[in-house]
Parts: C-alpha cells; sequence; structure tokens
C-alpha cells in the first residue's frame, strides 16, 4: 500500500458526484414558488437532513444565485439569510456552537420571518427606551 | 454515643451508591460502609455469545466512562486468541481513551466534584470586575473580562430569582465548609457553563473514530474506521468514510482545543481552588496501597517497556518500591463476597482468581423500604477485589504516584511544580484533594502525549501504512478450541481487567473487574474496608449530619462509577457451575 | 384585596432579561420543526409556545441504567444541555447532575412532585428489576418499582429514555437476571413516550422535551411509542452509502478496498435496514459522523430486544429488496437516496398536498 491509497483515481464503480438531487430540489423550489404566487402560505424546504453531496449543495446554492438582500442575524448564534436571484425564494443558514451550520432551509415569501421583529420584543424596547429617556430627564434636573 | 448517618443516593456520580457512616457525639467518622444498591448480570448476559461482541455487551457497563470497557473488552479477545492489531489501531485506541480521560476527568472536576467546593449562590454577591482580576491573574484564557462575568451572573441571578433552582435545589449552599470568595464562585460557575460547551467538542473525536459517543464502536483485531481512499473525501462526497484527510487535521484541532482548555482552565482553577482547602490535603486517603496495571503504547506497539502508564503496586505509600502485577497470576488478583449479596460453592470465605470467578445472587440484606444495613452480613452488591489479599486504591492518584515513583520526568517536574505553589510536601498527596490534584495532572501529562500519537499515525499513513485491522483471525473457525486471556487498560477511574475464557467460539465465562469495585467496595473476610471505607475513616468531622458535605468530598474525590463496580450476576448457581472453568 | 400567586416567569420574559430576543426561539423552533418534519407554520407556533412556557418541571429518574443516556444528552447542540436545563425546563431531580445528596435530594424530588402536582415530567432512564420484589436496585432503601409508581401517579407524562427504559435493553438481555422491564410494562395509565437508542440521539431527546413544553401534548407516535418524526424510518433508508447497496457494492471485511470506498456494510452485518432511528440523518456529535460512516455497521441499537436479534456481525437474512420503500429509481438516475427520492416523487406530493389541506383526504 502507498499513499497513493488515499488519493486513487476515480474508480469507474464510483457513484456520480451530482446525484440529481439539487434538481429534484430545484424542482420543488419552482413549485412552491408557484403556489406562494397564487396565494399560499407554504413549508420551507429544509436541506439540513436531506442527503445532499458537497457537491449537489454547492450546484444549488450556484443555480439559486444571490439577489439583492443580503442579512446576518446575531441571536442565539449567527444566522444568515439572503434572497436568492428569485424573488420570493430565501435562503436561511443557522449557525450553531463554534460557528457550524446548525441548520439550513429555503423560505418563500415576502421575507423569513426570523427578519421580522417580534411584538413583545417591540413592546420591551419601547418601556426600555421610555425608561432610558426619564433617567435622561432626570438627570437634567439634577444638573440644572 | 454513636450516630450511622445515612446518604443515599450519592448523587453526581455515576450510579447507585449509598454509604453509611458511624459517627461519634463529635461528628467524627469511625466506621464507614459503601453499598452499590444496583445490579444488571451483565456477565452473565455476555455467556455463550459471540466474543466478537463482548465489547458491545461490556461497554454498557457504563456510560461515562464508555469506550473503556469496550477497549479492554476487544484487548482480552485478542489477548485470548494471540490475535495481532495494526500499530495504527494502537494509535487510534491511544487517543480515543486520552480523549476519554481529558474528557472524563474535566466534566468530573466542574460538573460532578466542583459543587462540593464551590457555592453557587455566593457567586451572586461576586463583583464582575474583581472576578475578572482573579482570574487574568491566574490564567491567560481569553474569556475574562468584566462584562463576560457580569453575563454569567445576570444569567444565574436570572434563574435563582425565577425561583426554580432546578438541580441545585437543597444544595448545601451556605454551609461553613464553603471557603471561596464570591469572586471565586463566580469564575468557577462560568467554567461549569464552558465545560458543558467544550466537552462536547471533545466527544466529536469519538465520533470521528467511532461513529458516535456515548458508545462508540470497537473492533477485535484492530480499529473498525477505515483510512479514507475517496479521492474527494475532504468535500465530503458521498463515497467518504469518516477518516480521511479533513478528519484528521479536525482530530488535530480538537486535541489542540481540549489541552487549551486543559491548560488555561482546568490546572488553574485546581490549584486556586486547593489553595483555599489545604486541610483538605491531610485527611481522606486511607489504604496507603496503590495499583495500576499500565496503558498507552506509545509507538503502537505491544512492547510494555513503550507504555506511558506503568505497571505496579505501592505499599504502605513507600514510594521507594515498585511490585510487579501479574494478572494472570490466581495468586494475586482475587475476588471476595464476604459482605456482598452473593455465594459462593466453596464457601463465602474464599476467594476466586477471574478465570474462576462465580457469582450467584444471595440477598441477604434488609427488605426494601429499608432505613439501615445490617453490616455484619452482606451489605452491596459490590465485590470486593484484592492484591495478595491486600485492599487496593486504584485511579488518578495510583498512576500519578506510579508515574511519580518510577522517575516519569514531565509528572516529577508538573507535580512538584504543583506542590510548591500549594506549598505541600509530596505526603500532602495522600489525600481528598491529593486525588483530585492529581486526577488534573495526570489530564495534562496525557492530554500532551496525544499530538505525539497523532503525528505517528499521520507518518505512518504518509509511510503507506493504512492499516487498521488485521483480518486474519476474525473467522472463529481459526480459533483454538479454548483460549483465555485477559485485557487490561488505566480506564480514567484506574486499573480495569476483563478476563474472558473461550470455547468452541463462544464465551464460556466473561469476568471484569473494574477500578471502582477495587475502590468502592465492602469489607472482606478479615474485616479489611475497601478504599472508600477506609478514605472516609480517615479524619472527617461532620459539621451538620443533616449536609454531609465531607462524605461528598471525599466520595467525589474518587469519581465513584458504579454500574461499572456492580456487573457481575448470575441468578442460578446451578448453572454456573455447570459452564464454570477450572 | 388577596394578592395573586407569584408566577415563575416565562421563557419570553426570562430570555427578555438577558437581553435576547424572540428571535433566539425562532431560530429554535425552525431547527425544531425542521428535523421534525412538522407542517408548515409550525416554527413559529413552536417559538411562541415556547416563549408563553414556564420553566417545565423535570424528575428523572435513573434505574438500572449505565449514564449513557444523560452523557448523551450533554452532547445535545441544539438546544445545549446548558440551555435546557437552566433555560427551558427545571430539572428537579436528576443524580448524576444535582448538588443536594441523600435526604435532600429526595425532598427535592417530593418537593417537585407537590408543587407541580399534575403537571410535571418524569424521564426515565434505566429498565427496573421486578424479580424478588424488585430488590436488585434501590435509592434511598426504596425500590425502582416502588419508586416509579410513586413519582409517575401524579406526573403529566412518561418520557423514557434510551433502549433500557423503552425495551428494558441489557438488563432484559437473555437470561434477563433480574427480571428487568421496560417502563411501559410498569406504568400504565400515563401517557408514555419511548426515545429508544443506546444512547438515544441527543437532539432527539431534547427535542421531544422542547416540543412537549411548546405544545403541551405528545408527539406523534408509532405503535412502539416512538416519535414517528425521529423513528419514522430506517437508517436505510437515509443512508448516505445506500447507492453502493443499490449497485451491489459490499465491504467484505473491515479494511478492504471496498470498506476503504465507504461501501455498504450489509455483509459485515449492519443492521440498517431494520432499525427505525434518525442516526443517518441527525448524525452524532453535531454532525461529525455515525456509526456507518465510522466503518463499523449499524448494531440496531433503538430497536427491541436488539441484543438477542442474532449476532452484531452477521448478515441480515432478509431480502432487502422487498424492504423499505421502493425507490423511483428512473427519475434519480439510480442515484439519488432514501427520502431524498421522495422530493422527486409523486408520493410526496400527496403528503404536501395533505400538509397543505388538513382536513381534506387521509380520513382513516
Amino acid at each position: 500500500m502507498t499513499t497513493q491509497a488515499l488519493h486513487p483515481s476515480v474508480s469507474p464503480q464510483e457513484p456520480p458526484r451530482l446525484t440529481g438531487m439539487s434538481e429534484a430540489v430545484l424542482a420543488e423550489v419552482a413549485a412552491r414558488l408557484a403556489e406562494v404566487v397564487a396565494g399560499a402560505s407554504v413549508p420551507p424546504i429544509d436541506l439540513t437532513a436531506m442527503p445532499l453531496t458537497s457537491e449537489d449543495r454547492a450546484d444549488l446554492e450556484q443555480r439559486l444565485g444571490r439577489g439583492e438582500v443580503f442579512a446576518t442575524v446575531e441571536s442565539a448564534g449567527r444566522s444568515q439569510i439572503w434572497e436568492t436571484q428569485f424573488s420570493g425564494v430565501w435562503f436561511v443558514r443557522h449557525f450553531g456552537e463554534n460557528d457550524r451550520i446548525a441548520s439550513e432551509c429555503i423560505e418563500f415569501g415576502a421575507a423569513p420571518e426570523i427578519l421580522f421583529s417580534h411584538r413583545a420584543d417591540m413592546s420591551a424596547a419601547a418601556r426600555r427606551l421610555a425608561a432610558a429617556l426619564q433617567s435622561a430627564d432626570a438627570r437634567e434636573k439634577t444638573d440644572h | 454515643m454513636t450516630q450511622r448517618v445515612v446518604v443515599d443516593p450519592i448523587t453526581r456520580i455515576e450510579g447507585h451508591l449509598r454509604i453509611e457512616a458511624e459517627t461519634d457525639a463529635s461528628g467524627a467518622i469511625k466506621a464507614a460502609y459503601s453499598s452499590g444498591t444496583m445490579v444488571r448480570g451483565i456477565e452473565i448476559i455476555l455467556r455463550g455469545r459471540d466474543p466478537r461482541e463482548a465489547w458491545g455487551f461490556a461497554q454498557r457497563i457504563c456510560g461515562v466512562c464508555t469506550l473503556v470497557h469496550g477497549i479492554a473488552s476487544v484487548r482480552a479477545v485478542e489477548n485470548a486468541l494471540a490475535y495481532e492489531i495494526p500499530a495504527n489501531a494502537n494509535l487510534i485506541r491511544n487517543l480515543m481513551i486520552a480523549a476519554q480521560y481529558v474528557h472524563d476527568h474535566v466534566m468530573h472536576f466542574y460538573h460532578l466534584h466542583a459543587l462540593d467546593w464551590v457555592d453557587i449562590v455566593s457567586a451572586l454577591k461576586a463583583d464582575p470586575a474583581a472576578t475578572s482580576s482573579l482570574a487574568q491573574s491566574i490564567s491567560g484564557y481569553a474569556k475574562s473580562s468584566p462584562g463576560y462575568f457580569a453575563d454569567v451572573q445576570k444569567r444565574l441571578k436570572g434563574f435563582v430569582d425565577g425561583g426554580q433552582l432546578g438541580i441545585f435545589a437543597g444544595g448545601y449552599w451556605g454551609h461553613p465548609a464553603y471557603k471561596l470568595p464570591p469572586e471565586a464562585n463566580l469564575m468557577a460557575v462560568a467554567h461549569y457553563l464552558e465545560a458543558l460547551a467544550w466537552q462536547r467538542d471533545v466527544a466529536r473525536l469519538h465520533a470521528i473514530f467511532g461513529g458516535k459517543n456515548p458508545h462508540p464502536n470497537f473492533l477485535v483485531g484492530g480499529a473498525p474506521t477505515p483510512l479514507s481512499t475517496d479521492p474527494n473525501a475532504s468535500g465530503g462526497g458521498a463515497a467518504a468514510t469518516t477518516l480521511n484527510i479533513v478528519a484528521l487535521s479536525e482530530v488535530r484541532d480538537i486535541i489542540g482545543r481540549m489541552t487549551a482548555f486543559v491548560d488555561q482552565v482546568y490546572v488553574p482553577d485546581t490549584l486556586a481552588i486547593a489553595s483555599f482547602y489545604k486541610d483538605w490535603f491531610a485527611r481522606g486517603e486511607g489504604l496507603g496501597n496503590f495499583m495500576t496495571f499500565g496503558d498507552f503504547p506509545s509507538d503502537g506497539s505491544a512492547n510494555p517497556a513503550k507504555r506511558l502508564l506503568p505497571a505496579g503496586v505501592i505499599l504502605n505509600r513507600d514510594l521507594s518500591h515498585i511490585e510487579p502485577v501479574d494478572l494472570n497470576d490466581p495468586a494475586q488478583v482475587q475476588e471476595f463476597v464476604s459482605h456482598s449479596w452473593y455465594d459462593y460453592s466453596g464457601g463465602k470465605a474464599k476467594g476466586l482468581h477471574p478465570y474462576d470467578g462465580e457469582t450467584t445472587f444471595a440477598y441477604d440484606g434488609p427488605k426494601p423500604p429499608y432505613e439501615q444495613l445490617d453490616v455484619d452480613k452482606g451489605y452491596s452488591w459490590l465485590k470486593s477485589p484484592r492484591w495478595r489479599g491486600k485492599a487496593m486504591e486504584v485511579g488518578p492518584l495510583a498512576r500519578v504516584l506510579m508515574l511519580y515513583a518510577s522517575g516519569h520526568k514531565e509528572t516529577k517536574e508538573l507535580a512538584d511544580y504543583a506542590l510548591k505553589k500549594l506549598d505541600a510536601p509530596i505526603t500532602a498527596m495522600f489525600s481528598t484533594l491529593g486525588r483530585t490534584a492529581a486526577r488534573t495532572l495526570e489530564t495534562k501529562i496525557i492530554g500532551d502525549q496525544m499530538k505525539g500519537w497523532l503525528d505517528t499515525l499521520v507518518a505512518n499513513i504518509k509511510a503507506g501504512n493504512v492499516a487498521v485491522h488485521n483480518a486474519a483471525k476474525w473467522e472463529p473457525s481459526t480459533w483454538p478450541k479454548e483460549a483465555k486471556g485477559v485485557g487490561f487498560m488505566e480506564a480514567p477511574r484506574g486499573g480495569l481487567a476483563h478476563w474472558i475464557v473461550i470455547r468452541d467460539g463462544k464465551i464460556a465465562n466473561y469476568q471484569a473487574v473494574v477500578p471502582s469495585t477495587w475502590n468502592a467496595g465492602p469489607r472482606d473476610m478479615q474485616g479489611q474496608p475497601g478504599a472508600y471505607e477506609a478514605a472516609l475513616a480517615d479524619r472527617h468531622v461532620l459539621a451538620n449530619p443533616k449536609q454531609p458535605i465531607e462524605i461528598q468530598r471525599t466520595i467525589h474525590s474518587f469519581d465513584p462509577c458504579i454500574a461499572c463496580a456492580v456487573h457481575v450476576a448470575d441468578p442460578d448457581g446451578n448453572e454456573l457451575s455447570s459452564i464454570r472453568i477450572v | 384585596m388577596p394578592q395573586a400567586p407569584k408566577l415563575a416567569p416565562t421563557l419570553g420574559e426570562l430570555l427578555q432579561e438577558r437581553g435576547v430576543s424572540r428571535r433566539a426561539f425562532l431560530k429554535y423552533a425552525s431547527y425544531l420543526s425542521a428535523v421534525m418534519a412538522l407542517p408548515a407554520g409550525s416554527a413559529s407556533a413552536l417559538a411562541e409556545g415556547l416563549a408563553n412556557a414556564r420553566r417545565q418541571s423535570v424528575i428523572w429518574l435513573s434505574f438500572q441504567e449505565c449514564t449513557g443516556c444523560t452523557e448523551s444528552l450533554t452532547r445535545s447542540f441544539s438546544p445545549t444541555l446548558e440551555s435546557l436545563i437552566f433555560d427551558l425546563i427545571s430539572l428537579d431531580y436528576h443524580h448524576t447532575l444535582q448538588a443536594a445528596s441523600g435526604e435532600a435530594a429526595e425532598k427535592a424530588r417530593e418537593a417537585a412532585m407537590a408543587e407541580n402536582k399534575g403537571k410535571y415530567v418524569v424521564v426515565v432512564d434505566g429498565a427496573v428489576p421486578t424479580k424478588d420484589g424488585g430488590l436488585y436496585s434501590t435509592i434511598a432503601g426504596v425500590s425502582n418499582l416502588d419508586m416509579l409508581k410513586a413519582t409517575a401517579k401524579d406526573a403529566m407524562a412518561v418520557i423514557a429514555v434510551g433502549t433500557c427504559a423503552a425495551f428494558g435493553g441489557i438488563p432484559k438481555a437473555r437470561p434477563n437476571p433480574t427480571g428487568a422491564a421496560a417502563i411501559d410494562e410498569i406504568i400504565t395509565d400515563k401517557p408514555i413516550i419511548n426515545i429508544p437508542g443506546c444512547p438515544p440521539i441527543p437532539e432527539a431527546m431534547a427535542g421531544v422535551v422542547s416540543y412537549l413544553v411548546s405544545f403541551v401534548k405528545l408527539p406523534e407516535l408509532d405503535h412502539l411509542r416512538r416519535p414517528k418524526a425521529f423513528f419514522g424510518e430506517t437508517i436505510h433508508d437515509r443512508c448516505y452509502r445506500r447507492p453502493f447497496y443499490e449497485r451491489g457494492l459490499f465491504a467484505e471485511g473491515f479494511d478492504d478496498a471496498g470498506a476503504r470506498q465507504g461501501w455498504c456494510l450489509y455483509k459485515v452485518g449492519c443492521k440498517g435496514p431494520v432499525t427505525y432511528n434518525a442516526c443517518a440523518t441527525l448524525k452524532w456529535n453535531g454532525g461529525v459522523s455515525f456509526p456507518i460512516q465510522s466503518g463499523h455497521g449499524c448494531l440496531g441499537c433503538s430497536e427491541p430486544d436488539f441484543w438477542d436479534q442474532g449476532g452484531f456481525y452477521r448478515p441480515l437474512s432478509t431480502n432487502l429488496r422487498d424492504m423499505g420503500p421502493a425507490l423511483a429509481g428512473a427519475a434519480l438516475a439510480g442515484a439519488a437516496l432514501g427520502a431524498g427520492a421522495a422530493w422527486a416523487s409523486r408520493r410526496h406530493q400527496e403528503s404536501y398536498q395533505r400538509e397543505q389541506n388538513p382536513n381534506e383526504g387521509d380520513k382513516k
């Protein structure tokens, strides 16, 4: 056995690197986008657990492409969200511990929910802002 | 006036342990009794099965020191069959065992042992800025800013204010035995959380070589993970096995993060915390006898001289003399059942070598529910193993003493450095905190070897040696009609050995004598206590019998693993005698 | 005016205090609804449920076990053990983790039972010995049998984690020396969820607990009380080595050319085709690997009595081609894998439509 063992040439029995899965997912994306256009709300496609080869993944990401929006969310780890070159088709990638991809999905619609501020957070923010103004007022009074 | 203090369950350990202690009017422990209260019967379940599968069953003896029984088991079969394994497989096993040490010891320190020394509630009073200064004064660990500690404190406060204390409910907070200042407590709480995240990373090393952790896979004759020959392995292509170029560099990274945490957090924390509890360097070691079996073939060969950890016995704390150990010698290792819930066909007074081991349930304890054990009769599901009739302590303290006594350079340097920092003599090691400190020191000693083993593995691969499994004796048709062997290792909790008797390709007898049986076993025929029992009788005074923190400290310093210790069982004496090997 | 009893803060409030927004819930919820294959819109409902829940009281009982299940839970990446036990649940009794020992530990269990009567969840790892009155395992002098019955009595639900609690596991393996029994052989009047595996996948344990906290109901279970989300398909169905199986390429040993090329392990005894679990999709230890990927066949550890099923290294005797869902080969050029095939198949379209119109069709 030589070091070649680690880098043998591709044997004719190797399965193809592109398995056709990216094609299948793209077809699914198209079908779901059509439903969104028709007014339905459709579930995301979870890519995390799907048996894609790394070549499939790269192919899928490349063919979906990048659109106009790219966002980073920092909440319980980092998330990257971008609109693909197809409006209404969003790529959502959540990172977990040590910056490893925790989950990855394709969402459909005007924008993924994680980009919206939650009402509860907004009311907490309103309270916080009011309290900050109040203490600023109080400081101003003592200063004069 | 004597009082019986019962602690059951002993928590923050693996398994089911009960301690009963007799104290005098001052609260001083006069005698202690250690009882394992759960039995499954894995050895009897193993009988009649394929020896190549024994590792899977044996591994389920314990999920904390996961893998040690798998290793001891495959080694027992290989020893019985004179089955040589490739050097790469030995190196992979070294890496896996060492990762287990580092993982297990750090988790023991922070998640099982720390709360004996660290008062969670006191941490609420800490000043985060002062905590930051403290942390920076003992270590260069990056996470040490005032903001970082303020966040931890905030999280802890929210937790306590919420009123649901969860795992911290009923803790002995505020007990006068807690001596750390609030800042040291807060630092330890932060590291409790850090260590939880860190250990997940360490376990990934096992998953690379063994597919998962806990309970990674092993293989008689080598290691199960072939080196991937997939040309696109680096991309995680469809044809890859886990073990490829990318994985080997991931292993290297994990080793780097492991050892960094040991150097920057575990070692400094141990020394810092220990410095507040120096009285615990003066109690809690009772037997004075220590034993190791040896482990870690440094070059992947079977040569005992190449092992990092030596084998031997130290008697009466005499570090100037090491006795040799022979696990095949029937006069050396014997198990007794005088105070165990078992019977022997030749009577309860006999001691049996594991090849001839037998185990028949003979419960003569009180009917549950019960308040107290009758310690004149049987009082544990553990047996009492003895070396030449003597009770032995095994584990980190035994190993560090053996390394020290045999002149291991790094051990001497490290131990001398730690003792100097604590302003303590070497005799301070014979104690509860000596045991805890020894565990920290050996974590560093063993962890620091890992990179070298990985380098050797990678060099072998580069030289064209990619073998991880020897198929020569895989088929039972190639085996002798009868064979027996012993597989041993140094598990994190101490010397571990499995004895196997193979007949007609099946397991005829299987016995495991494990570290926590040596340490936690009950008294023998002569009334000699086991290591736990002797340690608790060594200068322990209970301030409050309702909050027996002193018992926790010393018992936890051994890192009990009771599911390991109680493993044997045979429901039917007749069946046993028919397959017993004499 | 009588004062209302002080309620524990909700998880949303707790997180808000730490300055973390609801997005943290949404993020976890989207992960969980993905791995549990929950229907559309579940992620936001799950996130809302979590935010409005209070920390769920959980009592964890350890019987004839090896602590491997607890160890496994500490390896959970999503959620982590820290966020599970400090943010999501109140782990009121757990031998391996709790601070108090002895009497104080037992008091903590009793207090949690009294304060959360009818609402706490009992998690059990380990089997229960039933022979000779259960004297083969006791805690605080009480047999496991008695402790289980007494603790489960006022529980909302019982989760049996690990194959020992779910099916009896290794203590029950032939000849079952202690009369070990599974939890659902003893507790018959409570909702029970089995999460088998030796040990179970940590994210499956944490996921089921999160689901329970959020929706206060059981996830959909199969005939063995296993959550379908994690145990709905075999490992073979979703195995990345399945294309080799389809092409008849098998490793014949553990270190031969086939093994090194990652070929199918069927001939060296892999039990993937008859084992329902999520190892091939969720994988282990943050997605590093799973047993087959690391070269050893699946032992079948999440199936009942797997210890007594004829040997780890003996190939399955059944003809696999008759087993499991057939693949729509033409459309996939014989290369797409397991459930992946479903994406392109009509079968998927049907189930998808079911999700969209839950009230139409599929009326059993």
